[in-house]
Parts: C-alpha cells; structure tokens; sequence
C-alpha cells in the first residue's frame, strides 16, 4: 500500500488512532515521517492568552447592549433630525459654510461616540475619524489624550499616539506623554511617549529618562539614539 | 444556553468565561491580530443572544458556537474587503518563545500557515489547536468523517511543502517511503 492510500490512517492516526499495520509503515517511511513531523512542528505555536480584563469588559458590555440607554437614542435622533429639517427648510448657497459647520460638529460627535466604545477595534475606528478631521476642537484633542493615557489596550493606545503627533505641543499631550515616560508598562507605548515628546521638541523630558535605573534596555536604547540625532546637537 | 434563550442573559458571562480562551485563540491562529480575536471572541456571544431561538438544547453547544464563530469571522473578512478594497489585514504580534531556534520554528510555522488556503488553515487549526475530532468537524463543515480526515492529510502535506520551501529545504526528510 501506498503513502498515497494512506492518507486516512495517517489522519487516524494523528487523532491518536492505534493501528499497528499503519504504525509499521511509519517506522520505514520517511515521507509519512516528515508529514508527522509536520504536525509536531505545528505545536510551536503554543496557546497564547486573552487580556485578563476581557471577562470584565464583556459583561460591561452585556449590560450595557441588554438596556438600551434611550437618552443616547434621542440625542442621535436629535442631531439626525436637525440636518435634515435643514437641508429641507429652503436653505440657500450661502448657508453652505454653516451646514458643513454642522457636518464637521456631526463628525466630531461620531469620533467621540467611537472612542467611547467597549470594543477596542471600534475605539480604533473612532481614533482614525479623529485623525482624518482636519481641524478637531478640543474635547476631540482631549479624549484622544485620555485614551492615550488610560486605554487598556496597547493597540489603541498607540493608535492614538500617531494621531496625537500634529498636536505634540499641545500643553494636554505634551503633558500625556511626560507620563507615560514612567506610567505605561508597555515599551512600544513608552517609545511612542519619546516620539510625542520629540516631536513637540522637550528634549528635557527625555533626557531625565536616562536617570531611571528601572527603564526598559530597549527604550533606553531608543532614548540614546534619539538623543544622538544631528538635530539634537 | 438555555437558560439565556429563556431570558437570562447573565448567564451568557458564564458560557463567556467556560469559552472565550479558545474562541481567542481560534481567531488568532486564523490570522487575526489579538485585538481584533478578542473583538470577535465577544462578537460571537453577542450573536448567540440574537440567534438564541437556533440553538436546539439536544445539540452540541461547541459546535454551534464555532458555527457562530466561522460566520463572525467571514462577516468580519467581507466586510473588511468592503471598506478598504483589500485581504483582511494580518498583524498578529509574535508569541514570546524560549529561545532563538524555537521562535524561528514558531515564525516558519506561522508563515507557513499565513500561505495556506484560507479552507485548509481552518481545518487544521480546528484540528490541530482546537482539538475538535474529525466527526465533530465533519459536523460543523457538514462533510463526512472520511472526508474530513482526506482533507485534513492533504492540508498538512500542503502545509509541510510550503514550510519546507520557506525553511530553504533544511527539514526536508528523503522522500524515498513506499
């Protein structure tokens, strides 16, 4: 019998099958070796673990998608009533500019609601409609920078990192960021901390870093090379 | 379940907690970042309160929350075509691994998987990591056992060539079996 016919003891097998005559091809075949060690091979991807803190998230979620918050209804109600009866009332050209005045305040409410979210990829939509809003007023500002400092995932707190950097000199991030220098336990977070820093040119705020005996070698690293940069000089 | 089909939806918490963890990693090793298996990980239970009248209380609970599971993830997939006009993107962080030689097995491993067909990945990460018997797959595929275990030598084979090329041939065995 062939490797070729097998193929169905070899898969028994695999589900831990004892079949003696299947087992004797195996000891001399070197090609059903290989396809088996395969298999084994595949055990390096050992099983990784969700966030500690998904359980909490979901059943905060489930309490909130099981009673619907009416006030949050009718202010979207709201808000999608008052263009349309805008737009229908006769408006003419001129009040074009007001009525993308009030498309821009639509999106920036959009954006809010999005960063809000229990589920971290809608939060990270909410940080891209951010980012694409060409002048966002300050509570946009300001609740990217809450996220940046308390979102539980790094994800998103990254994501929101990138968005921030147009802001850097912002006083509210320049301030977040001071703090994630010491507050986030996450390097990459701690990096992008370094890069807002830079970005709104406080070279003291990254040089006290060099005084922590506790910084993590890698971001230590990334604060050497910055402060190495030509500009810095 | 049945005590959430009868209105009790605070039990889906516990079936959340007996669950998520191999939900989470079925999304994972299905190419999905962590943040997004654990968003579909929720997204599954979300969809099981709307279609709570499916569920048979003679039927097995895993099978119909994988079925949920596969819906979640090809919804997800064509609605990420949709929006930005292009494959779903992969971004999941590497595992920490011991050491140099196992975290290049690991990244061969996962390459290799990345470049199977979408289908055959499926099976093995079904069988391989979710540890589900071949019935129990056939079940949920709706094929036959026989078939499923065909499928499931073919991938791996398909598997094995594409790691060894990846790999520049060093695991390669003789190929001189019967």
């Amino acid at each position: 019998m062939s490797c070729r016919e097998r193929e169905i003891e070899l898969a028994e097998h695999l589900e831990g099958v004892r079949n003696p005559d299947f087992e004797a091809h195996l000891a001399r075949c070197a090609d059903c070796q290989a396809t088996m060690a395969m298999w084994q091979r595949m055990g390096a991807w050992a099983d990784e673990t969700p966030d500690p803190g998904l359980p909490m998230r979901f059943r905060q979620r489930l309490h909130y998608e099981t009673k619907p918050n009416r006030l949050e209804l009718l202010k979207w109600a709201g808000v999608a009533a008052a263009i349309v009866v805008s737009f229908f009332a006769g408006r003419t050209t001129t009040d074009v500019t007001d009525l993308r005045q009030e498309v821009r305040g639509l999106r920036e409410v959009v954006a809010l609601s999005l960063l809000e979210q229990q589920s971290a990829s809608e939060r990270l939509r909410g940080i891209r409609y951010s980012a694409a809003l060409e002048m966002p007023d300050e509570e946009v500002i300001g609740a990217l920078t809450r996220t940046l400092r308390t979102d539980s995932s790094v994800d998103v707190r990254l994501a929101a990192a990138d968005a921030l950097r147009r802001y850097a000199r912002h006083e509210t991030v320049k301030q977040a960021a001071r703090e994630l220098l010491t507050r986030d336990d996450s390097p990459l977070v701690q990096v992008a901390g370094i890069d807002l820093l830079l970005a709104a040119r406080e070279r003291s705020g990254v040089e006290r870093l060099r005084l922590d005996p506790n910084l993590d070698p890698n971001v230590r690293q990334y604060v050497e090379r910055a402060l190495k940069q030509e500009n810095w000089q | 379940m049945t005590a959430v089909q009868h209105g009790d939806t605070r039990k889906l918490g516990v079936l959340f907690d007996r669950h998520h963890a191999a939900l989470f990693r079925y999304f994972l090793r299905l190419g999905g970042s962590r943040s997004l298996s654990e968003d579909l990980t929720q997204d599954v239970f979300f969809r099981m309160l709307r279609a709570g009248e499916t569920w048979r209380a003679d039927a097995r609970f895993v099978n119909w929350m994988y079925r949920i599971a596969r819906n979640a993830y090809i919804d997800h997939n064509r609605k990420q075509r949709w929006e930005t006009g292009m494959a779903p993107e992969f971004d999941v962080p590497a595992p920490k691994t011991n050491g140099y030689e196992q975290e290049q097995e690991l990244e061969l491993v996962r390459h290799a998987l990345d470049q199977l067909p979408p289908d055959k990945r499926e099976l093995l990460v079904l069988s391989r990591y979710q540890g589900m018997k071949y019935e129990q797959i056939g079940e949920l595929l709706g094929v036959e056992t026989g078939t499923v275990k065909v499928r499931v030598f073919r991938a791996l084979q398909q598997l094995r060539g594409i790691y060894e090329r990846l790999s520049g041939g060093h695991h390669v065995l003789s190929r001189t079996g019967n």
